[in-house]
Parts: C-alpha cells; structure tokens; sequence
C-alpha cells in the first residue's frame, strides 16, 4: 500500500515536472501562432539552442547564471530570426518551409560546433526529499515551480500590462490594431521573440534532466504540435500539456494496481492524444459546441 | 548518390583514371580490393558511425602502406544508413552492392545497428558477399544471419556470458531489468532474463521503454515502476541520448546509490562519462576506456592501436578532447578489416569467385594478439561465425571507468544456436 | 480655411472602370455629413480613400490644410482621424475594458496604462452605456452592443474627425435608435458616415452629399436633398 501510494505521489509530483515544461514550450509555440498566423517549426530548435547553450556555458558560468543568458541569447536570436528570415516572407507555405529550413541549418550548426553525442548537464541542484519509499530530485521540483512561476508571470504581463494588451488584440483583429495606432511589427517580433524565448527555457530547464543534444529538438516538436492544435488557445495548451502530462504518468500506476500490469506511459500518451484529437474532430464537425 | 571514394575519384580522373594509375602502381596491375562500409554516420548513433569509419580507414590505410594484401591495394566504399535499417539495407544493394550499376564490393563492414544487420543479412546472402555486422545483438549469428555473416566483435550473449558470474557475485541476485525496445537492448533483456533464470536468480522486472527518437526521453515514469524496496540490481539497456537521459534521471533519484545500476558498456561508449551522473555505475565491456587499465600484456599494441585511429589514453579523441571515442566498439571494424585481410592471403583468394573458400577459411579462425588484433587472442567459431574474446568489468568511479574484474575468453562461450556450415554457399 | 476635411478633385479608376470622378466635398468642425448614393454610386471607395485603405488616381485630401492624401492609415489616427470598418471593428477576445485600451494610445506608460487612461475609457464605455459589461468579453455582447463598442473604440483615439462605414448597417429598430442617441449626443467630433437607411441619415446628418455614378449630384441640407428632383429620379424615387 505505501508502496503504491508512493508511486502514485510521485506519478503526480512527476507528471507536473514534464507537464508544466511541456507547457512552457506549448505556450511559446502558441503565442506565436495566435499573432503570427503561421506555425513555428522551427520552435524546437530554440529549445536544442536553450538546453545545448547551458551546457555549453554551465562549466564556466555555472547553471543559473547560464541559464538565463542561454534563454535571453536564444530570444535574442528569434528576434533577429523574425526579422530577417520570416518578416519578409508572406507566403505561408514558403513560411513554413523557411522554419523547416531555418531548423536544420540550426540542427546542423550545433552539431557542428558542439559535436553529435548527446551530453550529460549537471544537475544544479543536488539532492533528493524523501516521501513514503521515494525519493524526488529537488531540482525537478524547482523546475516544476519556477516553470509554474514563469507561466504565472506571463499571464499577468498579459492580462495587465499594455504591451501584453497588444499581443492579445494583434493576434485577434491584425487590422484593427494596425488602424489603432498598435505597432503591429513591432508587437510580432517581440512575441517571436518571446515564444522563442520560453523554448529556450523549456530547453535549458530541461538540460538537467534528460542532457542534450543538437537533435533534440525533433523530440518534442510533434508533442508540442499537437498540444497546441488541441490546445486552440496559448492557455488551452498549457491546460493541455498538463493534463497529457498527468494522465501519462498516472495511468501505468494506477493499471498498475488495478490489473497487476502497468499500461506503458508511451501507450497511455498515445490513447489520451488519439481520444482528445477525436473530441476536437467531433467538435470541429458540429459548429454549435465549438468556439467561433 | 551516397558513395564517397570512388565517385570522386571517378568524377576527378574520369575515364583515363585507370591508364594514369596503372603504371604508378608499377607490378601491381591488379584492381584494388573493394570494402564497403555500411556505417551510421548520421542519426542517432551518428557519433557510433564515425569512429567505425575512422577505424575502417585507419585498418585500411595500415594495410596499404605496407604494400596491400597479396599486392593488391584496398579501396574503401563508405555509405550513409543514417542509423535506420530500411536506408541501410537500401543503400547496401545499391551503392556496394552493384544496385546503381556501379561494380559491387568485395566484402562489407556492417553497420553498428543490429535492426540494419538484420536487414542487411539477406542481402549479402543474395548477392554472395561476405558482411561483417557490428551490432550487437545476438541473433545476428543466430536466426537473424546466415553462411555470409560474420561477427568480427561479441555479441550481448558473450557479454552476457563473460560477466553474469561476477555479477551475481558482486552486484546482487535480485534484478530489474529496463531497456530500449531497440534489437541492441531487447536482446540483452531477454539474454539477461534467460541466464538469471538459469541460474534461479531473481527477475523482480523487465521494464521496456518503446524507443521514439521523436519523443523526449522521460525515462522517470519507467524508473518511478521499479520495485526498489526488492530489486538489489538495475540493469540498463539504453543507448546514445537515452543513455544520458536514463543516467541522469536515475542518478537524480539516487538509484546508483540505492541499487547496483549495471549495463553493458556498448550503451555509454560513445559518451563522456565525466559528469557525477555516471558514478557508481557497472559495465561488462569488451576493452578498457582507459590505457592504463589495459592488461599489462596488451599496453604495447594499445599504444599503437590508439595512435593509429586517434585515441587518446583517457578515451578521448587525440584532436579533440571534448569528443569520446567509443573504443571496445571499433574492435569489431578493425578486426573485421583484419579478418579479410588474413583471410585472403591464407587463400590466395583473387575475386568474388573465391569467396566460399575464404569462408571455409574463416569459419574456425584462431587470432593472436597482434596490432591486427589489438583486443588479445580469439576465434571465429565455426558454426555461427561467432567472435570470442575477453570481457571486463568497469566501475565509473570519480568520472572515468576502472576495471574491477577481467573474465577469460571461455567464460564468454555459450551453445550456438545454428550452424551456419549446413548451408550451401 | 475653416474646413477640418477638404477633397479635392478625386479621381479613382480600377482599370478601365472610372469609380470617382472628380469628387470634391468639405466637412466644418462639429459639422454631422452623410455620403449617400444607390449602389455603385462610388460611396465605399470615396470612404476607404478618406480613411487611407485605398489611394485615389488623383485629387488629394487636406486635413487641418494638411495634405493626407497617401499617409497611412495609423498615422492618420494619431491626427485625430478615426473609423468604424464594415468587418472586423472590435477584438472579440478581449473585454469591453481591454478594447478601449487597446484603442487609447495617449496618457500610457510603455508597461502600465495611466490613472487617465483608464478613467477615459471608463466614461467612453459610460458614454456608450456598456459600462456594467465592460468585464465582459466582446464576442459575448450583442450585435447591437458591439455597434456602440466599435464606435467607442474609434472615439477611445481621441478623434477630431469620426467616419464611419454603414453605422446602421443590420441593426434592429431599436439598436438604430441607441446608436442614434449616441451619434447624436457626440461633442467636439465632426462626422462623416455612409449609410443605406435613409430615415437615419435625414436624422442625423447636418449635410448630405449625394453620389452618383461617380459624380457629386447634389449636396445640402436633409431638406434639400429630399425636395431634388434628380434624387428621386436616381435613387429615393426608386425606392420609395
């Protein structure tokens, strides 16, 4: 019994940890979608540069101090990515082929410069606190919490202040904006900026727990894809992200109790993307349930 | 469209290429000998693809600066799998093997993934050509190969073989095991499983973890189901990122503390193993990273041995001190290249046509320790054209690996499951 | 020149098809004038080159005797011009509150809105009479509501001149008549509106210009307009 309850908090206490990363990626890829209008496939490359840039710099400035410059260097260089690579292109197809395009000559550049073999990152933070017969990494829940944090903060740089007033209203009526006096370019190249920015975050925050490497970045795209069209808003992907992450963990262990067989995590993933992609069809198919 | 050499030198000295080439090689009026290197050099066991490369080459070039093999140079194929078995095998059949219109190979170093082994195997069958597989995963010498595959390196059953005593000994009797649904770790779950219930040791677990290089490794779910409170050995089948990504979460949870993590060192070979992650870990590995952990007997050719390919005596590149150099695993290629060219000056082999005779030939060969064959003695046994060699046990103690035990080459035999010399050729 | 809008000699072609031709009309301070005309008279382009979505073939427009013929649209709100768009008038996922933010541009800082600001939207949603909504979001006020929204959004860039497009355009009675009263209760704004329903514009508007094909017909008083003859003949006659 403590056993199961032990596995069952930390499925919970886990679930957190990946989820509100995952969120955190989800909500940089959304935010440029919602003003932009184009899916950013190129977003996971952001994320290879954030956990890549830590390792990088972890040795000589240590993990804190790398951390937010990896974050600020990458939102940096998605600032200057809009600019000169994207803004001028209004073809969407051409859009999403200059994303594709813009992520493998990232890719491939970080494999150059810092080798193809995956890393081990430091873990900055040490140690474990004990609950029941389990032991959780403090450093997962100071990633979970500052994630959280992160979130919480944009929320209220959104809901409060003028230039998160902007980003909202871009997104919502381009034009009307634009007739308003809202420097619309200006509000675009810095929520690239942005949505880049907390890939990099994602990336680095991740670095500590699953190392890095100059592909990593294809790891979490189609995950981050399809959090976001489930999603359909910047926070209905992190409320999605949550919950995938959740579900995932918890349903091998409660299987796990249930039936004596724990259904793999991959295949609890698997079903809850597949039920929610059929829920969102559903709703697509019937006008009156769905928003719009 | 993949090819390297060969193309280029075609594409610089077109068609006079062999008229200008001929008389600077003087008597030699023979064409060169092909190899085709079937290699992983990008994808996920991209930095496993290089280093075979380079030892290819480096096994290649010592050859030919000593005059060729029975006079004859030997010209090297290299091409692309990109760590898949589809594009291996389809760049197999058609880049070496004739597939394109090109003149095929002579003999084939095979890729280090087991999957493009198993999908290679057929070929080389088909096409008559001698294919020296470098994944290791068992069945490559067993139901998976065939009289044209050889294993120039152990495979997870002679690991396994050469380390479950000390194992047992040292770590615990009561095991998880978790690993990557790839044939690489599946292989060792399943070998791992059969010997503990051999030997009525206890498997608590088998925890498998689907292998998705399209997904972020978060092994932590997996590791939240092991039994800790009766498991007393993890062992780990992981490889490349998820490697990393399961040192990391593992340690992070204190189970290199609490639990015996164990694996065998094919997973970790191409990583640095400098960071805190890796300490307090066990590999059954088949040669020491690190120099001075070498058998007395065998310091002077490894000396030799890394400054032929570039490795320096912690492991690490000799040009680049960040890169690591998956070591015990370049044996396979560079004995591969030994075995061909022993073989064909014992046969006076002069084209494909000889191949059955160079077969026969290395069907049973014994090896001695030599610069050709810098890992020690052994033998190709001759029913499953399987390697034997010695093992050891390495420790991650303080970021570098210390062996703790060595283990003979008969303590890594186990009965073959085919015999290979029933075929005809 | 007391004239706060002066046209001069339009001209707009779309190829070959001569929509304007040759358009001059003022509008004085406080001055209400309505742009009416039967369809493909020429209103909505005569609109959209006053409000900078289209650039006329020739002619120009002066506003405070400056010329604003080719300045672009955002530039002419900080002038003082503001409009109402047929589409796309309010952010729909944005509160009542939030739209008139987003429209005021003045009295901010670069993170936070200022004290001001906010009292000046709170009196234009006042104004408007949706101030117990202002938490609301736009997309769940009513058609009519959202009428009186996109009208304060365009009053929330401090206008001197207000043009709108169609402001009774799909509107119920009684809609028509609380964006009627709000027109009417405006100070210190000239206003320049097309629009279809003629009891409305005979309301509403201080002078009337009418088109037709491309031309100015006539221009007067509501009074005048309705007793011409020729616009009858070409238009209300129809109609009526």
């Amino acid at each position: 019994m403590e056993q199961l309850l032990g596995q069952f908090s930390f499925a919970l206490l886990n679930g957190f940890v990946w989820g509100w990363i995952l969120a955190l990626l989800a909500l940089g890829l959304s935010l440029i979608y919602a003003n932009l209008k184009w899916l950013n496939l190129a977003h996971g490359a952001f994320y290879m540069l954030g956990g890549m840039l830590v390792w990088k710099l972890q040795d000589s400035l240590g993990f804190w101090l790398a951390l937010p410059i990896s974050v600020l260097a990458a939102g940096a260089f998605g600032v200057i990515s809009e600019w000169l690579i994207f803004r001028p292109i209004h073809d969407p197809k051409r859009l999403l082929l200059a994303a594709i395009g813009l992520m493998l000559a990232l890719q491939e550049l970080a494999a150059i410069a810092f080798g193809r073999t995956p890393q081990s990152v430091i873990n900055p933070l040490p140690g474990a606190i004990g609950f029941l017969d389990k032991q959780f990494p403090v450093y997962w829940l100071v990633v979970a919490a500052s994630a959280a944090l992160v979130l919480t903060a944009l929320w209220i740089f959104l809901r409060r202040t003028r230039p998160g007033l902007w980003m909202r209203a871009v997104g919502q009526e381009r034009e009307l904006a634009l007739s308003l006096g809202i420097p619309v370019p200006l509000v675009y190249t810095a929520t690239f900026g942005l949505g880049t920015a907390l890939a990099a975050l994602a990336g680095g925050l991740i670095a500590p727990i699953i190392g890095v490497h100059p592909y990593m970045g294809l790891e979490i795209l189609v995950l981050a894809l399809v959090v976001v069209i489930i999603g359909r808003s910047p926070w209905g992907s992190v409320g999605i992200a949550l919950l995938i992450s959740e579900l995932e963990n918890l349903l091998p262990v409660v299987t796990q109790a249930l039936t004596g067989e724990a259904i793999s995590p991959t295949l609890a993933r698997v079903s809850i993307l597949t039920l929610l992609l059929g829920i969102l069809l559903v709703r697509a198919r019937n006008p009156e349930t769905s928003q719009s | 469209m993949k090819r390297s050499r060969r193309d280029f030198l075609k594409g610089v000295f077109g068609a006079a290429g062999t008229l200008t080439l001929v008389p600077w090689k003087g008597f030699a009026q023979l064409p060169p000998i092909l190899i085709g290197h079937q290699a992983s050099l990008s994808g996920f066991l991209g930095s496993y693809g290089f280093w075979h490369n380079q030892a290819v080459k480096a096994a290649l070039k010592k050859i030919n600066d000593a005059g060729g093999v029975n006079g004859r140079q030997l010209s090297l194929v290299t091409v692309d799998g990109a760590s898949n078995p589809n594009t291996s095998a389809n760049v197999m059949e058609e880049s070496l093997l004739g597939g394109d219109g090109s003149t095929p190979v002579d003999f084939v170093i095979g890729s280090v993934l087991s999957e493009a082994n198993y999908a290679s195997a057929p070929l080389a069958r088909e096409s008559r050509t001698p294919y020296f597989a470098q994944g290791v995963a068992t069945d490559i010498t067993g139901s998976k190969g065939n009289r044209w595959v050889f294993k120039s390196y152990h495979t997870v059953q002679g690991a396994v073989e050469g380390g479950w005593r000390w194992a047992l000994q040292n770590l615990g009797t009561r095991w998880t095991i978790i690993h990557s649904e790839l044939a690489f770790a599946t292989s060792q779950a399943q070998a791992w499983k059969e010997k503990l219930g051999e030997v009525q040791a206890e498997v608590v677990d088998v925890i498998s973890v689907p292998f998705d290089p399209a997904s972020p490794p978060a092994l932590s779910q997996y590791l939240n189901l092991i039994d800790t409170s009766r498991t007393q050995v993890l062992f780990q089948a992981f490889t490349a990122r998820d490697s990393i990504a399961f040192m990391q979460q593992a340690s992070a949870l204190g189970l290199n503390k609490s639990l015996k993590v164990f694996g065998i060192s094919e997973g970790v070979d191409a990583l640095n193993i400098s960071s805190p992650v890796f300490d307090n870990t066990y590999y059954i590995s088949s040669y020491p990273r690190r120099s001075d952990q070498v058998p007395a007997a065998l310091q002077a050719l490894d000396q030799e041995y890394r400054q032929l390919i570039g490795i320096a005596a912690d492991g690490q590149a000799a040009s680049d001190p960040t890169k690591t150099v998956p070591i015990g695993d370049l044996y396979g290629s560079w004995q591969a290249v030994h075995l061909i060219q022993s073989a064909i000056e014992q046969t006076g082999w002069k084209s494909r046509d000889d191949h059955p005779s160079l077969i026969l030939a290395l069907e049973g060969f014994l090896y001695e320790a030599s610069l050709d064959f810098p890992q020690g003695n052994g033998f190709i046994r001759a029913n499953d054209h399987q390697a034997f060699q010695s093992h050891y046990i390495e420790h991650a103690e303080g970021g570098s690996l210390v062996v703790k035990a060595t283990s003979s080459l008969d303590e890594s035999f186990y009965v073959p499951s085919v015999d290979y010399r029933t075929e005809p050729f | 020149m007391s004239a706060l809008l002066q046209i001069r000699e339009l001209y707009k072609n779309f190829g070959d098809i001569h929509v304007l031709q040759g358009i001059s009309l003022e509008i004085g301070p406080g001055e209400r004038q309505a742009i009416i005309g039967p369809n493909g008279a020429g209103k909505s382009t005569l609109f959209n080159i006053i409000t900078g979505q289209l650039r006329p073939t020739s002619g120009s427009i002066l506003f405070q005797n400056r010329d604003i013929t080719t300045m672009p649209i955002e530039q002419r709100t900080r002038w003082g011009i503001a409009r109402t768009m047929q589409a796309s008038n309010c952010f729909p996922r944005l509160t009542l509150f939030e739209n008139l933010m987003a429209a005021t541009q003045r009295g901010h800082g670069w993170l936070r809105a200022s004290a001001d600001a906010k009292e000046n939207a709170k009196s234009i949603l006042q104004q408007i009479g949706l101030d117990k909504n202002r938490n609301l979001r736009a997309e769940r006020i009513s058609h009519g509501d959202r009428r009186l929204l996109e009208i304060g959004i365009a009053l929330g860039t401090d206008p001197t001149l207000l043009l709108l497009d169609e402001p009774m355009a799909g509107l119920a009675q009684e809609d028509r008549e609380r964006v009627s009263g709000l027109i009417m209760s405006l100070k210190n704004v000239s206003l320049l509106f097309v629009e279809h329903d003629m009891e409305s514009v005979f309301g509403l508007a201080d002078r009337i210009t009418v088109l037709h094909e491309g031309q100015r017909l006539t221009e007067g008083s509501a009074e005048e307009v309705k007793a011409d003859p020729r616009v009858h003949e070409i238009y209300l006659g129809g109609r009526a």
